[in-house]
């Protein structure tokens, strides 16, 4: 799969303050990458550049092979970008704003009717067509200004805080959409605070701190990486875990071990530290059961978005 | 022919169409401003009259000119008038166009848009100034005031070369003029759009740098401070008059706005004062 994006060494600086530092990442075409990180991490940044509405100070970055330094006019056709601080026009209609930038795009007139009837069937605001941008809610005005970024066919899709300010209710509806963008073929690069929300949707993620580059990769093995002490919760039958903790106490590559009565466990349940690979703990298992242990249960506990961003950041802001 | 391409290309985009009212309502400030229109008019009668007022020496001195006066003194009202509510309302249309966008945050949304963005600026200058009404008017009154003065010219005077000259460039300014100050004020307000965030500080800016201009373009102060006026050629005099200072500043002004263009475009500039 060829890269979309291409980012080398991007550096931004305001004056003393370095807002990026040496930026590199290559993006897939069809993946939908979450940019995540603290405020002043960089994200607006990085995407301002991508979007040529900013120079940086050195680096380069590349949207659909033109260069966003040497060919912005070929970069800006060939994306749709929605601000943080999305604008609309509330002097206007909904069909007339997406009507007013499709032609901006140089989309014919005959065209743009159809197009409108089915952006806005896309974005579930067909029942709005006639009413004004000013008669609309929040989350139905980030919408709109989604189906606005869509009017040109863009490949390539920068989203800064796509569902910052919304209600749960059109968060859903935020996410749901850009999972149908995302099987539409659409490579999404997107900016969000809400890690679960990243997690539901993105096929990988960056993490941004003080404007380096934390991390970047795919979102399971990255999950998977994070976990060099692996947590594992072995149940078994009966009240007595004497044996099953004496067995641990000599296996290999285990460490830590707690009991159900000091965390929140299910009874009858023990959760040690594993630093062993993936071989090194089915061999444990057999050897549990080889060794008549009553095991009902065995499982790794998957860290969710939240452990991988706490682990990987320090709190550093810029 | 290319620029007449581009002319065309112009007339016909989306942001020319918006600016000039037939996309949506861009500008707020521009039908605030209309309701005060009476008081405009008023104003123009008032400055006029003022105006006729102190030509009393062409009056008296010669019976003969004072009803080639009557004849003109009322196309002169109303183009009067029609340029004060133009250079009123110039400023008011182009200084919130770039600031009223940065507001709303649709300026980004636009500078991603195909177009560069000195031509998004110069179809939001063009199509905010095709709002003005009675354009047409204005510039067959001072094809009229033009032709009467130069009868009037040639008339009192023997027609040498340099009064001819004189004449020409006199007329020609007649018909110029009034349209130099309305793009100048209207560039103004467009310039000062692009520095400050604020459409109403703009607005306000745009009215005293023009009132300051129009106090340092005034020929008989400027003849006091940089030349002696009985000694100076009257080809030069007719030159100063015929506002080539206006037209130097203009020139000047759409280069300082190509500048502020290339700043937006880039995004060297983004933080603006007010």
């Amino acid at each position: 799969m060829s890269n979309i994006i291409e980012i080398k060494g991007l550096t931004k600086k305001y004056g003393q303050l370095t807002a990026l530092n040496d930026l590199t990442i290559d993006v897939p075409e069809g993946s939908v990458v979450g940019f995540i990180g603290p405020n002043g991490a960089g994200k607006t940044t990085t995407m301002r550049i991508l979007t040529t509405l900013m120079k940086p100070t050195s680096g380069e970055a590349w949207v659909n092979g033109y260069s966003v330094l040497t060919n912005p006019q070929a970069v800006r056709r060939s994306i749709g970008y929605m601000p943080d601080f999305f604008g609309v026009y509330d002097d206007m209609k909904v069909w007339e704003y997406l009507d007013f930038f499709a032609a901006c795009y140089d989309i014919p007139a005959s065209t743009r009717e159809g197009m409108i009837g089915d952006l806005l069937a896309l974005v579930d605001l067909t029942h709005k067509y006639d009413a004004f941008v000013d008669s609309l809610s929040r989350g139905m005005k980030q919408r709109l200004c989604l189906a606005r970024t869509l009017a040109h066919d863009p490949q390539v899709l920068i989203l800064d805080e796509p569902a910052s300010g919304l209600d749960p209710r059109a968060r859903i509806e935020m996410r749901e959409l850009l999972l149908e963008l995302r099987n539409m073929g659409k490579t999404i690069f997107f900016s969000s605070h809400i890690l679960s929300e990243v997690a539901d949707i993105c096929t990988s993620i960056a993490i941004l701190e003080a404007g380096e580059l934390v991390t970047y990769g795919d979102i399971a093995e990255m999950k998977r990486l994070l976990r060099a002490h692996r947590l594992i919760q072995v149940r078994i039958l009966g009240d007595d875990m004497t044996p099953l903790q004496d067995f641990l106490l000599q296996a290999p590559n285990v460490t830590t071990i707690t009991q159900d009565i000091d965390v929140d466990l299910p009874p009858n349940t023990l959760r040690f530290d594993f630093n062993g690979d993936d071989e090194a703990l089915s061999q444990l298992l057999r050897d549990m059961i080889t060794q008549g242990l009553p095991v009902i249960n065995f499982s790794e506990e998957t860290g969710d978005l939240e452990d991988v961003f706490l682990q990987m950041t320090k709190g550093i802001v810029n | 022919m290319k620029l007449w391409r581009w002319w065309q290309q112009l007339q016909a985009h989306p942001l020319y169409l918006r600016e000039k009212g037939e996309w949506g309502n861009p500008n707020p400030y521009y039908t605030r401003f209309t309701n005060l229109m009476p008081f405009f008019v008023l104003a123009g009668l008032v400055f006029s009259f003022c105006g006729a007022g102190t030509n009393t020496l062409l009056f008296e001195s010669d019976d003969a000119l004072w009803w080639t006066w009557c004849i003109i003194f009322l196309p002169i009202l109303v183009k009067n008038i029609i340029l004060l509510n133009a250079t009123i309302l110039a400023p008011v249309l182009t200084a919130p166009t770039i600031s009223h966008e940065i507001n709303r945050g649709t300026w980004d949304i636009l500078r991603l848009t195909p177009q560069p963005t000195f031509f998004i600026v110069i179809a939001k200058l063009i199509g905010s100034l095709g709002r003005l009404s009675f354009m047409t008017t204005l510039l067959l009154i001072n094809i009229f005031e033009a032709i009467i003065m130069s009868l009037i010219g040639f008339f009192i005077s023997s027609p040498t070369i340099t009064i001819t000259i004189g004449i020409i460039f006199g007329a020609t300014s007649i018909i110029f003029r009034p349209f130099l100050e309305i793009l100048f004020i209207a560039l103004i307000g467009l310039i000062l759009s692009t520095f400050l965030r604020s459409a109403n500080t703009a607005i306000a800016t745009s009215y005293i740098l023009w009132i300051c201009f129009k106090l340092a373009n005034n020929i008989i102060l400027w003849s006091g401070i940089f030349y002696d006026v009985l000694p100076t050629p009257s080809y030069f005099l007719s030159l100063t008059f015929t506002s080539t200072n206006y037209l130097i500043i203009i020139i000047i002004l759409l280069a300082i706005l190509y500048w502020r263009s290339y700043r937006l475009d880039t995004g060297y500039d983004w933080h603006l004062w007010g």
